[in-house]
């Protein structure tokens, strides 16, 4: 029963992460200057990694739970530490940022990791798109 | 299983809608762009929501304290 919840939240998830793509990509406004233009990358990035820390939070809310309170956590530590990064270096938090995600990764268990993985990897083309 | 997949889908039914609703918006050259301000404005809004809503979850679920012997 856990494997296919496990299943159809990863079905979800992509689903989801698959549409959201096609919103950041959005064209940014080319009325902007450095500083709005990069308030404006920070911004698509924070909400994708609102994606992700929201789906580990829900997961984890769910009866039974499809992720745990411990990757949850980790996942919102994470966050926290990514989005005040941005806030803090508007020009130059993506390499941090992306090192980051990739030792989220790594650091999950395989399973969740799997889970999690379509909004992972949806975060890391929003900060490529975002890097250029 | 339904419960928590029907649970699972209610939550995420807003970004959903919010993603096919800009698939199919079609970009107008005539619509105003946002300003810097504007711009900057929606940066630190969408921030200071993000972290507090990390704050409140991190506060409902302290690390685990392993158990003493």
């Amino acid at each position: 029963m856990m494997r296919r919840i496990g299943q159809t939240l990863a079905l979800t998830a992509l689903l989801t992460a698959s549409i959201l793509t096609m919103e950041g990509c959005k064209h940014i406004p080319p009325n902007l200057n450095p500083q709005a233009t990069a308030a404006w990358y920070g911004t698509q990035v924070i909400r994708n990694l609102d994606l992700l820390r929201d789906i580990a939070q829900d997961g984890s809310a769910t009866t039974p739970p499809v992720i745990s309170i411990v990757t949850a956590r980790k996942v919102t530590l994470y966050h926290e530490s990514a989005i005040k990064t941005i806030h803090s270096i508007p020009l130059g938090w993506q390499s941090i940022v992306s090192s980051g995600l990739d030792e989220l990764a790594k650091d999950l268990p395989k399973a969740e990791a799997q889970q999690l993985g379509p909004y992972i990897a949806l975060a890391k083309t929003v900060i490529q798109e975002a890097t250029r | 299983m339904n419960e928590a997949l029907i649970q699972l889908a209610i939550q995420e039914t807003p970004a959903v809608i919010a993603g096919i609703k800009s698939l199919f918006a079609r970009d107008n050259p005539n619509e105003p762009q946002p300003t810097n301000e504007e711009v900057i404005a929606a940066f630190n809004a969408a921030f200071a929501s993000s972290l507090a809503k990390d704050e409140n979850w991190l506060a409902l679920h302290p690390e685990p304290v392993p158990p003493t012997l």
